[in-house]
């Protein structure tokens, strides 16, 4: 059972390095795996969308429009008579894009940081983690909606923004098992025989600390899709004429009534996306928990 | 206690000017000329010229700083940028109308996720566990502003149950509060519902595990009783303080779904500030919020001493 389940941002998750037999266990959770797989054609069919034979995602024929779904249009059209499937597949690769964003700024800032003051501790340590201390008192959509009013309506900084909200969770694993395996007699041992603390760190802290990543990673890309949508809903996203799955829901809620399924439609790809991820987050949790208690 | 709730505070106040003077910062890296987006395409050099020192824009980011700073200790946000009204004045009006849609929603969000977190967490592997965990999960993917969206069609223009959109004041009329309350409510609470159960079910099994609840159930307490008297306390230390953060992440959902649902809050407030580059507004908004959340993770933290004494650590 996931007993040790650490909700999405609460506490730390207990950091188990993952063995060869990681994989193995993966592949036990069998719904991890086929959403490993779902998220994986989801991915290539976004990377793959512009060099696909597809009509132009954003070509309008006027006469077209709203149609329901058919042959032609499997998904309809929209307002401008575009259609819908190939917007939907071109607004994912944006908003895919858009997540990788936020998780990548999110790494960057966070894990390195946390890696060294977990391991050195002191001052440092103080100083950095009541600066994240800081960041973390701002949710992370009010941050992204600050950076659009200074920086103007792009998705990009916004994302950025994003990132940083997320990197304090970042910071606070990887500190944590960082002055977890930094208080092991191994290290200490290694530190005698006089490695240098960056030495110390990727080789014995880095690898500790993976599953645990992997599980901020995946809930920090969830939420990234998520807030996508809704920055771009609300115009400090993506910009027309290109489409996210965001801002395609804000022209579609104008036809809320009259189409509602150009609303339902980009929501149930976001959907999918999220929960892909957080069963893979899930399972490779559990995989982690289990492998702690043996 | 009042020792840890002042080491707290002390650490807080601080934490609160580094946040201040992070937002500010941005201020500086803007490329977008407040003067020039106010007045527009067509103004002349002159006038922007004169409205950049009217707002005291031609001065160095750390004298505007400071500026702010000094004000802030009189409890000046500043001017808005359009319509010349005092920032405070602003977030005075929305503030009440987010605070209404967002304690509804902790409330809503405790009240339904605390029950079922520790039915299931004692039970692990039973069915309210499993058709409760795969529900959540599912809940948990869907983006607050769309399930408004979703409920704001089937509610009300289908069934014509609730109104579609508006805002409501939050003071006379309880009975129209609570109909525009509703759907907003429901968006922000579901997925925040789901979070908090997984955690209250996990430390509830974790704690169900424990020796002592062992010997108890062996000594033939009830299960009722087993819950009041050797569970619930300390299995929800790690969901009190989940529900401080959470605080924090419906003070950002609300900004998206008070847009949705035409609601004048704060959050869509500092929408309509970001899309008109209105920055005296969004900065005192983030301010207030970033309080906020650290009065939330303070209040949550204190609940958890409360809860479970041996937990003396901050």
């Amino acid at each position: 059972m996931i007993d040790n389940v650490v909700g999405p941002s609460v506490g730390i998750a207990v950091p188990t390095p993952v063995g060869f037999g990681g994989w193995r266990a993966f592949r036990r959770h069998r719904l991890a795996v086929i959403a490993l797989a779902v998220f994986g054609v989801i991915v290539l069919a976004a990377v793959l969308a512009p060099v696909l034979p597809l009509p132009d995602p954003n070509a309008q024929v006027l006469t077209d429009r709203l149609l329901p779904p058919s042959a032609g249009h499997p998904f309809g059209t929209d307002e401008l008579g575009r259609d819908q499937l190939v917007r939907l597949l071109f607004a994912t690769r944006i908003s895919l894009w858009a997540a990788l964003q936020a998780t990548v700024v999110g790494v960057v800032l966070g894990v390195p940081l946390g890696l060294l003051t977990g391991t050195v501790g002191g001052r440092l340590d103080g100083i950095v983690s009541r600066a994240f201390d800081a960041v973390q008192s701002i949710p992370a959509l009010i941050l992204a909606i600050a950076v659009v009013a200074v920086l103007g309506r792009q998705l990009t900084p916004a994302m950025v923004a994003v990132g940083i909200a997320f990197a304090p969770t970042f910071y606070r694993v990887s500190r944590a098992a960082a002055s977890t395996v930094a208080g092991e007699t191994y290290i200490e041992a290694s530190r005698s025989m006089g490695q240098k603390t960056i030495r110390i760190v990727v080789d014995h802290v880095l690898g500790s600390v993976v599953a645990a990543l992997v599980v901020v990673i995946s809930t920090t890309f969830a939420f990234g899709i998520l807030a996508e949508a809704a920055l771009s809903y609300l115009g400090l996203g993506a910009q027309p004429p290109s489409a996210s799955l965001g801002s395609m829901l804000t022209s579609a809620a104008n036809l809320l009534n009259a189409s509602p399924q150009l609303t339902v439609e980009p929501g149930l790809v976001i959907v999918l996306v999220v929960l892909c991820v957080s069963q893979v987050s899930d399972a490779v949790q559990a995989v982690a928990s289990a492998g702690d208690g043996g | 206690m009042v020792r840890m709730i002042g080491r707290r505070v002390a650490i807080a106040v601080p934490l609160v000017f580094v946040v201040s003077f992070l937002v500010f910062a941005l201020t500086a890296v803007s490329p977008t000329d407040p003067a020039r987006a106010i007045l527009g395409e067509g103004a002349t050099p002159a006038s922007i010229a004169q409205l950049r020192h009217q707002l005291g824009l031609d001065q160095s980011t750390l004298v505007r700083y400071g500026h702010w700073l000094a004000q802030l200790f009189h409890g000046d946000l500043g001017q808005s940028w359009y319509g010349n009204v005092p920032v405070t004045a602003k977030i005075a009006q929305g503030l009440p109308v987010t605070a209404a849609l967002v304690l509804a929603s902790i409330v809503v969000t405790a009240a339904v996720a605390v029950p079922f977190g520790l039915y299931a967490g004692m039970r692990p592997g039973g069915r309210v566990d499993r058709v409760a965990g795969a529900v959540a999960g599912f809940l948990l993917a869907m983006p607050e502003f769309w399930v408004a969206l979703l409920l704001i069609l089937l509610l009300s223009q289908k069934l014509h149950l609730l109104p579609g959109t508006g805002t409501t004041t939050i003071t006379t009329d309880v009975w129209s509060d609570i109909q525009y309350l509703t759907i907003p409510v429901i968006a922000i609470s579901l997925p925040q519902i789901c979070a908090l159960y997984r955690q209250t079910r996990a430390s509830a099994a974790t704690v169900a595990r424990q020796d002592y609840v062992r010997t108890a159930r062996a000594g033939g307490i009830s299960e009722s009783e087993l819950l009041r008297t050797r569970v619930a306390k300390n299995a929800l230390v790690p969901s009190v303080t989940l529900l401080g953060l959470q605080l924090g992440r419906m003070i950002g959902i609300a900004a998206v779904v008070e847009s949705v649902y035409g609601m004048q809050g704060i959050g869509s407030m500092a929408v309509q500030a970001a899309l008109n580059s209105d920055l005296p507004t969004v900065l005192g908004i983030v301010l207030v919020t970033a309080v906020v959340v650290m009065a939330a993770n303070l209040l949550a933290d204190v609940t958890c001493f409360y809860l479970a004494p041996k937990a003396r650590t901050a």
